[in-house]
């Protein structure tokens, strides 16, 4: 056992354990009363993060155990597109913008018509084959090219196959972050920041057991290379799973809004006004709920979502999101004068005006900055 | 590599990669955190954590990777020592009764002088005797007698300081039991469930410290009772984090008003802000009447919305024009008393004024009780005794005085 074995062990194994810990925390949650998040979420997230450590595991059996290796072959060829259809869905449910239809199916349909059939193929070749080409990588056996070429091939496929979805992924998180901004006005919660950075850091990881290949023979860049999973993907799996612990994102939910045509036909009658909505807002304060959606205003206001997103993106030219933290900033600096306040903190004044922790709020007040809002 | 070698460097590696995700996790909740008892708590868990993390790297190191080992031997040798008393450090945060009640650091002292002492010595060996004593895997090596028995100690000491403060923690668990037992129902399930099966798998693993300590080192590694140790550690450590990531707990001194301070919210403020309040040096006046005192006054006291068993804090939410976090900070910093404790004082009081009123003097207080908001005659028990035990005199009279 030589230390480059250790070293690169212990890099396989970080992200192993971390998931199986993060998968059990997980767990407890959900058999919790009142759990924070969304059931379907949460069991996708469990399932990935109880597929991730087997494919870790088989990482550490391919260059430590090859005869297991080759045993547990057909296993792989399930578990390893799974991890990423199962997280992609994941991601599908998470940045759902109300049009989308349920998550196509037919992607586990194809992934199990593959895997089978390479199963069988599998089945077909002969144990010793098998285990020489596991143990020499890159040889071809004579009488088995296919296959062979199959096994040199596999590494790229999944890369690709990998970096694929994480695009679909980042592809959809960039939708779902301009549509929320018309839904929700929890900046901190509806930004899903986090998701932005595992999905980074994943694509950013991809390319490493590529590099690996190429410089088989140059111990210390392998040895970087190896640990590098440790460095980034632990604190990846904590960031999802304390996320989905406290339930840091913001679905939208837009079933129940598009209902009501006959009440949106007589509201276009009266007009939903500039004058009767500031008065509402001022009256009201709707703003210091800190989870305030868009949909909690269209039933006081006798209107829909679409016509009152319409409504403020053409009046304020600015989308609700800003509207909404736009009146959070003037409530705060409001409370700051009033003499009644003066013994509160700003911490306090911050929250009351309904901002819903510190970071949203300084996010705000730094993008209020760069582009002050011009009146009309 | 054979499965062999794989089972032990797992047993190995699954206590520190365990930790080190419950470090993170803890240092991510860490920021979040409001009030001041609360970000205690979580920073002395993470260096729980890290410290556990730390301690198994050097295990790797010692059966590993031995030039490592003699490199970080005399951190290792402290962090080891500190394990047991940064837990009790945690138990104590988490049970202590009052505000400002300081952990002496006083505890840690035996692991900083024996581990400096280690560092101080290993200059005078060289590198490569100190390399033998690992690698030979002995406790006393016959050229360094007294530098190996001393880095070889750690196991008697760790022992030592394990039996005495295993003792405290179970000490100071049990007398916290009883005192939430005297709160309510709801707390006892919450708090207690979990934390008396910590304490069972702290009895395990004493016990299994004293077969380690009994197993020489070379077979050590081999040995059972290091799976043992690795994996009641690391559902132990799973435990711990998942229960404060979910707030299972009740700690005694959140919400009550600091002596030295003048606001309480001066302490809901993360690090960040802090710093940035004190380069602005703002002082919060303490005298300024609050408007939102008097509206909360009018609409909650007045009309004596807290004779419904069943309000909760979010009742009040929507009328009061404000949210959760606010109007619960502020309940603390005004009354200087979580939500439950105000409105039970409120209760008791109100019970007071209508046991002396003529009317009543016939009804039993089992009677009255129902009517003053109590959900039951045990709930009204509970709260009696609650505000006996725990709440300090001044904060009786303060709420006399209303």
């Amino acid at each position: 056992m030589t230390l480059t074995d250790i070293i690169h062990f212990i890099g396989y194994s970080a992200p192993l354990i971390s998931s199986i810990i993060c998968g059990i925390i997980l767990v407890l949650c959900f058999n919790r009363k009142n759990r924070p998040s969304d059931p379907r979420l949460l069991k996708l997230l469990i399932l990935y993060f109880f597929i991730v450590p087997v494919n870790w595991m088989s990482v550490i059996f391919f260059d430590f155990m090859p005869v297991v290796s080759v045993y547990c072959n057909a296993l792989y060829y399930f578990l390893l597109p799974l991890a990423a259809i199962v997280f992609y869905h994941f991601v599908y449910i998470l940045t759902n913008t109300g049009k989308d239809k349920q998550f196509p199916i037919i992607q586990y349909v194809i992934l199990l018509v593959c895997a089978t059939g390479l199963s069988i193929w599998t089945f077909t070749i002969p144990f010793d084959v098998q285990l020489h080409i596991t143990e020499y990588p890159g040889n071809i056996v004579p009488g088995y090219e296919a296959f062979s070429k199959f096994t040199i091939a596999r590494l790229p496929i999944r890369c690709i196959y990998n970096i694929a979805y994480i695009l679909f992924g980042i592809h959809r998180l960039f939708r779902y972050r301009k549509a929320v901004l018309d839904y929700s006005a929890d900046i901190s919660r509806s930004s899903l920041q986090w998701l932005n950075i595992f999905l980074v850091l994943l694509l950013a990881q991809i390319p490493l057991p590529l590099t690996v290949l190429l410089f088989v023979d140059n111990n210390i860049l392998t040895i970087v290379l190896a640990i590098l999973p440790i460095i980034l993907l632990t604190p990846q799996h904590v960031i999802l799973c304390y996320n989905m612990l406290t339930g840091n994102y913001v679905i939208m939910d837009l079933s129940e809004t598009n209902g009501d045509n006959n009440l949106f036909n007589e509201q276009q009658k009266f007009g939903l006004n500039k004058k009767r909505f500031e008065q509402y807002i001022h009256e009201k304060k709707p703003y210091i709920n800190p989870k305030l959606k868009i949909t909690d205003l269209t039933l006081a206001l006798h209107t829909n979502r679409t016509y009152l997103s319409v409504f403020i993106n053409t009046t304020y030219n600015m989308n609700f999101s800003r509207y909404i933290n736009r009146c959070r900033l003037e409530e705060l600096a409001r409370l700051r004068t009033n003499p009644a306040y003066k013994k509160h903190s700003e911490l306090e004044l911050m929250f009351k005006a309904g901002f819903s922790n510190y970071r949203g709020y300084q996010r705000i007040r730094k993008t209020e900055e760069i582009r002050p809002f011009k009146s009309k | 590599m054979n499965a062999e070698q794989i089972l032990k460097l797992f047993s190995v590696v699954t206590p520190m990669f365990t930790a080190l995700t419950c470090f993170l996790l803890m240092f991510r909740d860490r920021q979040e955190c409001i009030t001041h008892s609360e970000t205690r708590l979580k920073t002395v868990l993470m260096w729980y954590f890290a410290a556990v993390s730390f301690t198994w790297f050097g295990v790797l190191g010692y059966y590993f990777a031995p030039p490592v080992f003699v490199v970080v031997n005399s951190v290792f040798y402290f962090s080891e020592l500190c394990i047991q008393i940064v837990f009790y450090h945690f138990v104590y945060v988490l049970t202590s009764k009052k505000e400002g009640d300081r952990f002496p650091l006083l505890h840690y002292l035996l692991p900083l002088i024996l581990g400096i002492t280690l560092f101080i010595w290993s200059f005078s060996i060289p590198f490569n005797e100190q390399l033998y004593m690992v690698e030979s895997q002995l406790y006393i090596t016959s050229t360094n007698k007294g530098y190996s028995f001393l880095s070889n100690s750690k196991l008697f000491v760790r022992l030592f300081i394990s039996v005495i403060y295993t003792a405290l923690c179970f000490y100071r668990l049990i007398k916290y039991h009883q005192a939430i037992k005297a709160r309510s129902k709801r707390l006892k399930k919450l708090s207690i469930r979990w934390t008396v099966l910590i304490m069972t798998m702290s009895a395990i693993l004493l016990i299994n410290s004293i077969i380690i300590v009994s197993t020489p080192l070379n077979k050590l590694l081999n040995s059972f009772s290091l799976w043992i140790t690795a994996l009641f550690l690391s559902v132990q450590m799973v435990i711990i984090a998942y229960n404060t990531l979910m707030r299972n707990y009740l700690l005694f001194t959140a919400g009550k008003k600091e002596t030295n301070k003048n606001n309480i919210i001066t302490d809901l403020i993360p690090n960040i802000w802090k710093k940035q309040e004190r380069s602005e040096a703002k002082k919060p006046e303490n005298n300024a009447t609050s408007l939102t005192k008097e509206a909360f006054e009018n609409y909650f006291l007045k009309p004596k919305l807290y004779i419904d068993p069943e309000l909760t804090i979010n009742d009040l939410i929507i009328p009061l024009k404000t949210n959760r976090s606010y109007l619960s900070a502020f309940i603390n910093r005004t009354y200087g008393m979580n939500f439950r404790q105000f409105i039970n004082s409120l209760r008791l009081k109100e019970l007071d004024r209508i046991t002396k009123l003529p009317e009543n003097k016939e009804k039993s207080t089992a009677q009255l009780v129902v009517t003053v908001g109590f959900g039951s005659y045990r709930t009204y028990l509970r709260a009696k005794q609650a505000q006996n035990n725990a709440q300090p005199q001044e904060a009786i009279n303060k709420n006399n005085n209303l």
